[in-house]
């Protein structure tokens, strides 16, 4: 079943695809072609024609799951015709996916619902995407785990495609839906229990994840000793927290800011840490290797961990790690678990680029390009430890947590 | 310049195929920066220095001696003159060229001199019959005074002795023509004395039966005899080397400096060859039990043995000068040690022979005394192996006895030799020290945390003008066996007021945390910037590079060398290796007293090792301060100097 | 139970004093000392048993890890000791619910198959429970705290377990515990004491004929190594660094000797002029940290630095009771022992300089002597441990293996507690 990485990988391919169509055939599909495709695709998976895909907007999850089972119980099939059947799609252009509560003239967007959980300003995208979707279960009118499973499916992906660059989006988003497999997994008889306890523990991560936070502070502690000098790169939650436990525990260190350009979050950070009364220096982002050598460690967050044990982060992070490696500098990154994503980059534009707007404060002349890329991937071989709340880690940990998780 | 370098191509077409670049060389391209590497010939060299070779580097003093090779040219010995000369005079005297090898601490002292006494004696009292004078460190301020350990009257009275041993000598001259059955069957014996000496626990009578040999009586003992008959070679060498200077003294001494790669390091695992060495040498060594494998090609000798044997023979040493044969036996007690003082002693102790010299009828200054200069040097060599600084004063002085006007009175260039001694050792050594303190202070700032590892003169003299100047900072001393010679820094610098850690060489990772420079001296600056200093630098320098922390070397000029170096095995020195089983100090640990004789246990006694040049931040010396990259640069322009000064 | 203590306490002394040497000498008598703890602990019948053990545990591994912070081996067995407890606990609590009819099958993996069995939710404890015994991982992390601590809770206590299983023996069980336990201690023991023979069997497969061999300071566990391999016929030569200040490398150059190798003792000054000719670095450890890095004899993070230079393989071998589970922080400082200054300074012939005083009152003479060196993971090459070879990236798997995660800070929790 799940244990195969290569359905893994196909899934994510599929899904890619799937994302793809969504983009360029949109609206037109509609909810009875949804279910002719349907089911002349899986009436019976043993005829050989389950693997023609067609331009539906079934989910990429709901295909390779029929795809990998191999067989379809004919059970299994009701459940999902039935969950298809009922559900209403209406694929516009942003990617507004209504669920079934749509169909009860109920308009629930997870959409919406994550960028109301967003503008929390203590949360973090993979969190407000958790509880989004907690709070798509809650608004189920799903009977049957199956049908919750695609419902959910369908949100997680339309949510995942709704910023695909965002990393922690996505992780969060897999997790939770892994977690979800596991819980009807396990609790396969009764559903309203199960649905229940899904909507507890995901409204309950928010919660988790800021004792995800404080874990990662504790832990962290040992690492700061009296009198160090902390590097820190642009605005981390995590590396906030961080170094607010060590101010409260009365360490003495000192934190070099770089600035964070363009957003200058580094400024925002070294706001925080002057009303803690810590010593801050903020440094332009090219001072990083001239001060590198006061510098006793460098802490940076991460926007994403990815399976090689390396972070995607902010733009810059990746030029303070190889300064730090060459002159001997401990890197460590904090990071809460749910970042761990299924991701692989190879080098740095082997990720979807999440493109920002850079002010340079003048006129830029037509021709010129701007590189607007707004973060890079650190490999793992930069990186010294990573504080996570299921302890500290090396970055070699990363890939054995992502594949107890996934396979 | 250009008939000279058109020579030069008629003379070595061989060389050029031996070692640098394309066939194409080989045709008289007149390229500049390829005839200096063509002229630097031997295998052993790949100097970098030779293949960057601007066009400014070709001395102009080469015009003068330019004619003198033209004259050398017509020859067609198809190698570079030195050892053309080595061969010429091999043919007559087949005992002659180990000699060149014989000196291999210092390449470039001539090889026209070598000096034998077959004195065979093992006696095995332990040495120190000297009294230590701890005359590290500031020796180079106060050095003259060193010949206070033996009375004046002991100084004086052997000059009167090698004008004998030179009578001797050339009544040998007239035996000369009982050339070489002779000599090969007495070397047999020889070596057969030899053996027998080493082994039998009588061999301190003989050696004492054989000692009065000076007065030339027939031989009382097989020892005798071998001297007897060995002194011969040494005669020849003079004149040989007579013949030499005439053709071209000029011509070997400037331009081969120039043009000739260091020879190639005597080799002691080349057996004919260490034989040979042996034969001839004063200080009768014997060879270490358990002598490492891997460095089988340096010298592995018992150490401890030869002292008191050489001590007896102090009054009865011919040819030796009083001067020189003091600061032999101090050499090989290790009363002084560090580069500088070495030198210094060396240069002093020529002086002082060279104050006490008159030239012997029918023969010139020039030849003699190089040839007796030469004599020095192998002794001081057999003492302990010379260093690579010795061997550029040596060249020095050579050079400016080859350099003085054959016309010129024998007072007045005695005189002129010895102010040039003297103004070598104030030019190359004081005077460069003091530019180096000069510049290595600006890069010692308050608070500064400055480590230095062993005892460098220069990098003491430094840090107490850094103190005297009011600069607040701490030194770290970091001490390695076998010497720990860091000791004595940290007494002479607590005495000042100095603030220090001292902590071994195996804390250094954990020690290094908290420095911001490393000072270093070094034995000698090779020119590929590797440094040659004493054991344990390299470790410093990797774990201060590990930790970036800057490492600055300073040293002076002089002790820079064309040679190259990858590693510390191919060339070295090997101490004691019973000090390796007992700790300085620590009565406790003595696991291997017992052991030492055993075959399988093998105890090495390195003194030297090299420091990759990207280790090297800065290398501080009488010309500044510059990278290890610039050491060729250096060694090049120093060679061009006239004279060096 | 004042008997114990009494062990306990002398035990404490001789470790304030640093009179226990060698890191493995050290785990043997800890877990000596734990063993009888536990036989002599009393442990009332209808109270959480495991729970209790676990407790006095703790407060003797507290005492004896604050007794010396430095020997990571005594905080390894201690925890060593308390997995073991749990994991016979959990064992015992599944073969009681197995026994209850419930899943047996419990033991295996957590997202267990579809198996409908009526029980379900008991299967969840106990595999939840088990989780608890390795450290959280992402899998638990939305099973959330409530339910792990509930679960932690559950297992570690045989009262709650008991609850579900009320048919199940106490006075049995408890017993059986207990037995169980020290039975599992004894296994440690036996492993402490075999591991060098396990890790030298290894020996041939990493020895060559004629290589050539450097190691620094005396390690039994090096060589036992050494000689392993030349007893099958290899042969190769070693060269001992001294070690100094100790100089240990004379005792092993000695006992090299002695079976007969070719030795040659270098100073460990030269230890970078001769790496350039050696094969292969071999090295006893004091402690490996979860993150792969080593804290050993002082002197071998300069020979890793050699050895990396050179590109020569530098292998630490070390028992599985080395295996530290906690992650180094400045461990240069934090985990050092500074020796007495007199290893390097004969203070007899320095005294007169000790009375120059800068006025201030402060020493102008400072003399460090650590007894360690912490070597980073990226210069190991290779563990070699009495479960094989193991790259530095993959000690933290083992350390999960040994160790449960509640017991990593055994000190600090017990402390705050």
């Amino acid at each position: 079943m799940w244990r195969r990485s290569a359905s893994f990988i196909l899934d994510q391919q599929q899904q890619q695809k799937e994302e793809r169509k969504k983009t360029t055939t949109t609206t037109t599909t509609t909810t009875a072609m949804a279910t002719t495709t349907e089911t002349s695709s899986y009436q019976n998976p043993n005829n050989n024609n389950n693997n023609i895909h067609h331009p539906n907007n079934i989910s990429a999850y709901y295909q390779t799951r029929a795809a990998h089972h191999g067989v379809v119980t004919s059970d299994w099939l009701a459940q999902a015709q039935a969950a298809v059947g009922h559900d209403v799609y209406d694929d516009d252009a942003d990617h507004v996916v209504r669920s079934s509560a749509d169909h009860h003239h109920h308009p629930f967007s997870v959409i919406d619902e994550f960028n109301r959980w967003r503008k929390q300003p203590d949360l973090a995208e993979a969190v407000a995407a958790i509880l989004a979707l907690a709070s798509v279960i809650r608004s189920s009118q799903a009977t049957t785990m199956m049908e919750l499973e695609i419902e959910l499916k369908k949100a997680s992906d339309s949510l995942k495609s709704w910023d695909t660059t965002s990393i922690s989006l996505t992780a969060g988003c897999d997790l939770f839906m892994r977690y979800v497999t596991r819980t009807s997994a396990l609790e396969y008889e009764d559903f309203s229990a199960a649905k229940s306890r899904l909507i507890e523990r995901g409204e309950k991560f928010g919660e988790i994840s800021r004792k995800a936070r404080r874990t990662i502070a504790m832990l962290s502690q040992d690492f700061i000793f009296d009198g160090c000098t902390i590097l820190v790169h642009g605005f981390s939650r995590v590396v906030l927290e961080v170094l607010k436990t060590a101010a409260a525990n009365k360490k003495l260190f000192r934190v070099l800011c770089t600035e964070g350009r363009p957003d200058r979050t580094g400024l925002r950070l070294s706001n925080e840490l002057a009303k803690l009364d810590v010593p801050v220096k903020l440094l332009i982002d090219s001072a990083v290797a001239y001060t590198m050598d006061e510098v006793d460690m460098v802490f940076v967050g991460a926007d994403g961990v990815v399976e090689s044990g390396g972070i995607i982060n902010m733009m810059g992070t990746y030029q303070i790690a190889l300064v730090a490696h060459s002159m001997n500098k401990p890197v460590y990154v904090a990071a809460e678990s749910y970042k761990f994503a299924r991701l692989y980059p190879l080098d740095q534009k082997d990720l979807a680029p999440a493109l920002r707007p850079i002010d340079f404060g003048v006129p830029i002349p037509s021709g010129v390009e701007v590189e607007t890329s707004a973060r890079d991937y650190t490999p793992p071989q930069y990186l010294t430890l990573l504080f996570t709340d299921l302890g500290v880690l090396t970055p070699s940990v990363v890939s054995d947590e992502l594949i107890r998780l996934y396979l | 310049m250009d008939s000279r370098r058109a020579s030069r191509m008629v003379i070595d077409p061989k060389v050029r195929q031996v070692g640098f670049v394309t066939p194409s060389t080989g045709t008289p391209t007149p390229n500049r920066t390829q005839s200096g590497p063509a002229r630097s010939a031997s295998p052993s060299e790949s100097s970098p220095a030779g293949n960057s070779l601007p066009p400014v580097t070709i001395p102009p003093r080469r015009h003068a001696s330019d004619n003198l090779t033209s004259q050398a040219v017509p020859v067609p010995v198809p190698m570079s003159p030195l050892r053309r000369l080595s061969i010429n005079e091999n043919i007559p005297i087949g005992s002659y060229e180990s000699s060149e090898y014989l000196l291999g601490a210092s390449p470039m002292t001539s090889p026209s001199i070598k000096f034998d006494d077959g004195e065979v004696s093992e006696d095995m009292f332990s040495p120190g019959k000297f009294s230590r004078v701890n005359s590290s460190g500031m020796q180079s301020k106060n050095y003259p005074g060193a010949s206070s350990l033996i009375t004046v009257s002991a100084v004086n009275k052997p000059a009167g002795v090698s004008e004998k041993g030179g009578g001797l000598s050339e009544l040998q001259n007239e035996q000369l023509t009982n050339s070489k059955s002779l000599k090969e069957k007495t070397s047999k014996a020889e070596r057969r004395a030899l053996q027998e000496a080493q082994r039998a626990a009588k061999a301190a009578a003989k050696g004492e039966g054989s000692n009065p040999v000076v007065s030339g009586g027939p031989a009382p003992s097989k020892a005798k005899t071998t001297k007897a008959v060995n002194n011969p070679p040494q005669r020849k060498d003079a004149v040989p080397s007579v013949i030499s200077e005439k053709r071209g003294s000029d011509r070997q001494t400037e331009k081969d400096r120039k043009k000739d790669v260091p020879h190639p390091r005597m080799q002691f695992d080349d057996k004919q060859r260490v034989e040979k060495a042996k034969r001839r040498a004063v200080v009768k060594q014997t060879e270490a039990r358990n002598r490492v494998e891997l460095f089988r090609h340096l010298p592995q000798y018992e150490h401890g043995t030869q002292l008191p044997n050489l001590e007896s023979k102090f009054f009865q040493l011919d040819p030796m000068h009083p001067a020189v044969y003091k600061v032999g036996l101090r050499y090989l007690t290790g009363d002084i040690c560090g580069g500088n003082a070495r030198c210094i002693a060396m240069l002093q102790a020529f002086k002082e022979s060279i104050i006490d010299y008159s030239t012997p009828p029918e023969k010139s200054l020039g030849r003699d005394l190089t040839a007796k200069i030469g004599s020095y040097v192998s002794f001081m060599n057999e003492c302990r192996p010379l260093s690579i600084s010795m061997g550029n004063a040596i060249r020095f002085l050579k050079n400016r006895i080859a350099k003085l006007p054959p016309t010129l009175p024998e007072s007045e260039a005695k005189a002129a030799l010895q102010t040039d001694i003297d103004r070598f050792i104030n030019e190359k050594i004081i005077l460069a020290d003091k530019v180096i303190v000069e510049h290595a202070v600006t890069k010692i700032r308050d608070g500064d945390v400055l480590l230095t590892h062993g005892s460098s003169s220069v990098v003491e003299m430094i840090l107490l003008y850094a103190h005297e100047l009011g600069k607040q900072f701490r030194v770290v001393i970091v001490d390695s066996r076998p010497k720990l010679d860091g000791q004595a820094l940290l007494r002479r610098l607590l005495a000042k007021g100095l603030s220090c850690t001292y902590t071994h060489i195996n804390a250094i990772s954990y020690i290094m945390h908290e420095v911001t420079r490393v000072f270093l001296g070094a034995s000698a600056v090779l020119s590929n910037g590797t440094v040659y200093s004493r054991v344990g630098t390299a470790c410093v320098c990797m774990v201060a590079y590990a930790f970036h922390i800057p490492v600055l070397i300073c040293c002076e000029a002089y002790k820079f060398h064309e040679r190259v170096q990858l590693d510390s095995i191919c060339s070295n020195e090997l101490g004691d290796p019973d000090i390796i089983s007992k700790v300085l100090g620590r009565e406790d640990v003595n696991h291997l007293a017992e052991w030492s004789s055993t075959e399988n246990l093998q105890l090495l006694n390195l003194i030297y090792d090299v420091t990759p040049s990207d280790y090297v931040s800065m290398i501080i010396t009488d010309y500044g301060m510059v990278p290890p990259t610039s050491v060729p640069v250096i060694v090049r322009e120093y060679m061009k100097e006239p004279l060096w000064m | 139970m004042p008997d114990t203590q009494a062990l306990v306490n002398e035990f404490v002394l001789k470790l304030k004093r640093r009179k226990v040497e060698g890191s493995q000498a050290t785990a043997k008598q800890t877990a000596e000392l734990l063993r009888s703890v536990i036989s002599q602990q009393r442990v009332p019948p209808h109270t959480n048993q495991a729970g209790v053990l676990i407790d006095a545990i703790k407060a003797v591994g507290e005492q004896l890890i604050a007794a010396n912070p430095v020997e990571l081996a005594v905080g390894n067995v201690v925890r060593r000791v308390l997995h073991i407890i749990r994991e016979e606990d959990l064992s015992l609590a599944t073969t009681a619910i197995g026994g209850l009819g419930l899943s047996a099958e419990s033991d295996n993996e957590d997202n267990v198959e579809q198996d409908d069995h009526p029980g379900l939710s008991a299967a969840v404890v106990a595999a939840a429970s088990r989780f608890t015994l390795r450290a959280p991982s992402l899998h638990t992390l939305l099973e959330g705290i409530p339910d792990a601590a509930a679960a932690h809770h559950t297992s570690s206590s045989g009262g709650d377990s008991e609850g579900k299983s009320k048919s199940a023996d106490k006075s049995l069980r408890i017993r059986k515990l207990k037995h169980d336990v020290i039975e599992a201690v004894n296994q440690l023991l036996q492993e402490i004491d075999t591991c060098h023979e396990l890790i030298a069997e290894q020996a041939v497969e990493h020895i060559h004929q004629n290589e050539v061999i450097l190691t620094l300071g005396r390690s039994r566990t090096v060589m036992e190594f050494l000689c392993a391999a030349k007893e099958k016929k290899r042969s190769f030569r070693v060269f001992v660094a001294e070690g100094a200040p100790r100089y240990q490398g004379h005792i092993l150059a000695k006992e090299l000797v002695a079976r007969g190798l070719q030795t040659t003792v270098i100073t460990d000054s030269a230890v970078f002029a001769m790496i350039s000719r050696v094969n292969m670095v071999i090295v006893g450890a004091h402690a490996i940290m979860a993150n792969g890095g080593v804290i050993a004899p002082v002197g071998l993070n300069m020979v890793a630095l050699a050895a990396q230079r050179h590109a020569v393989p530098f292998v630490v071998v070390a028992g599985s009771h080395k295996l530290c589970p906690l992650y180094p922080h400045n461990p240069e400082v934090l985990l050092n022992d500074l020796r007495s200054p007199a290893e390097l300074l004969d203070f007899g012939e320095f005294s007169d300089c000790m009375d120059f005083g800068s006025g201030n009152g402060a020493p102008l003479l400072h003399v460090v002597n650590p007894a360690f060196d912490y070597v980073p993971p990226k210069l190991v090459s290779l563990f070699i441990t009495d479960t094989g070879g193991h790259n530095p990236s993959y000690m933290y798997r083992l350390i999960a293996d040994y160790y449960s995660a509640d017991d990593f800070v055994v000190a600090q929790k017990s402390s705050a507690e």
